[in-house]
């Protein structure tokens, strides 16, 4: 699929800042957040079925949280105040989604969001969203959701509570 | 509005959701819920004026482009799907179009990882009485200070800096005197030889960093950039550009 400029154009102008913005909450530089805003981009909209999709915002969104917590596992670790140190130990943190690979033909069946743990993690630690406002962005039910973080506890205290 | 068990931040992307009108009636009712119409109003506020500044320094005509170039390289790459009489050519294919793409990555150096695909753009440093400041687009300067400009070429091969100030004057920095671009370095940020001191022209000076993959002439980019200045969008207008060529602005206001 051939994309037009002005589709890109439009989809950049639009939601360009908030992807950036995000990216550079977690990855905190500015040349590390321009460079993971693009691949957001080409990972977005390489698929046909995101120009259509009734929640661009949310989509992108959680695809700038994934990007950078990827890049952010890539790194080597760095000393942190209390928010950076909570990103990468989430972005560190085992890699539960190969063993949910299974689950991915579930996902595609009952046509679920895709459901990074790790995402989760972010949205529910470092943005402050409530258990239900995270199932609602991702898809999952709540119980979903608190069962996916309760697999992160031993690597993330902070989620020692749920 | 209760302040009882109140988040500490406005979740980032129910602040974004408001700001593009897509939040659900139950989102709106938390928010309501918990910050006042204020206080919602005045993180709006911020987050349009952060979205000024970010579309400021990484303009749309600068990064299109580059996204668009980056669908084009990964469509050049495609995975294996299924077995056909033609999947060892293919594999073939594909190792030799995934190969170019990595040595093309690879012409940089080792330090300059982030350096295909990124953002050509200049940086600007206020000289201080110890140091320099680094400057972000739009910052305020006065008459007198010195400026130290740097680029970033981001693999393309030839370019030019200009300048306009509020009254309609052009000046050329790189190359110094030269009427066709310059063949520009690829180490990182590279440092203009000369430092540029603020004059007492009036409002702002937007520095212009084009940058292409040809050789061009600069007569016709400084007579693009006095034309804004004529119409009056000497600010944010945008220029007349070489072919197969983008721009990068940074504007300094003046006081």
């Amino acid at each position: 699929m051939t994309l037009s400029k002005d589709i890109i154009k439009n989809w950049y102008e639009t939601h360009g800042p908030m992807v950036y913005r995000r990216c550079r909450t977690l990855l905190r530089s500015d040349e590390a957040a321009a460079e993971a805003m693009q691949d957001v981009f080409v990972e977005i909209l390489r698929r046909e079925d995101s120009l259509t999709h009734d929640a661009p915002v949310s989509l992108l969104y959680r695809a700038a949280t994934n990007v950078s917590l990827n890049i952010l596992r890539r790194q080597k670790s760095r000393s942190e105040d209390a928010d950076g140190s909570l990103a990468e130990r989430i972005a560190k943190a085992p890699d539960f989604e190969n063993a949910l690979v299974a689950n991915q033909f579930l996902n595609k069946l009952f046509n679920r969001t895709e459901g990074s743990t790790r995402v989760m993690a972010t949205l529910h630690l470092l943005d402050g969203m409530t258990l239900e406002q995270v199932a609602a962005e991702t898809g999952f039910s709540v119980s979903g959701v608190r069962k996916r973080l309760r697999s992160l506890k031993e690597h993330v205290k902070e989620l020692e509570t749920l | 509005m209760t302040n009882e068990h109140r988040p500490k931040i406005i979740p980032p992307l129910l602040l974004e959701k408001l700001a593009l009108n897509h939040l659900s009636a139950s989102e709106q009712k938390y928010l309501n819920t918990h910050w006042s119409e204020s206080e919602q109003s005045a993180a709006l506020n911020k987050l349009h004026n952060s979205n000024r500044e970010i579309l400021a320094t990484l303009p749309v005509e600068v990064i299109t482009p580059n996204i668009e170039l980056r669908l084009k390289e990964r469509a050049q790459v495609r995975p294996l799907r299924g077995r056909s009489r033609y999947a060892l050519a293919a594999v073939a294919a594909s190792l030799v179009l995934f190969f170019t793409w990595k040595n093309r990555q690879s012409e940089y150096s080792e330090g300059d990882i982030l350096l295909k695909g990124s953002v050509p753009h200049i940086t600007v440093y206020r000289k201080l009485a110890s140091g320099y400041e680094h400057l972000k687009t739009g910052v305020v300067a006065h008459r007198g200070e010195t400026m130290q400009l740097r680029y970033f070429a981001a693999g393309y091969p030839y370019g030019t800096i200009l300048s306009i100030d509020g009254s309609g004057k052009v000046t050329q920095h790189l190359p110094a005197e030269a009427k066709d671009s310059e063949a520009l370095k690829q180490q990182g940020e590279v440092a203009l030889p000369f430092a540029y001191e603020l004059d007492d022209a009036p409002m702002f000076e937007r520095f212009v960093f084009v940058v292409s993959h040809k050789p061009f002439s600069i007569q016709p980019l400084s007579a693009s950039l006095h034309s804004l200045y004529l119409q009056g969008n000497t600010e944010t207008g945008a220029l007349q550009l070489p072919p197969d060529s983008i721009q990068y602005s940074f504007v300094i206001r003046k006081k």
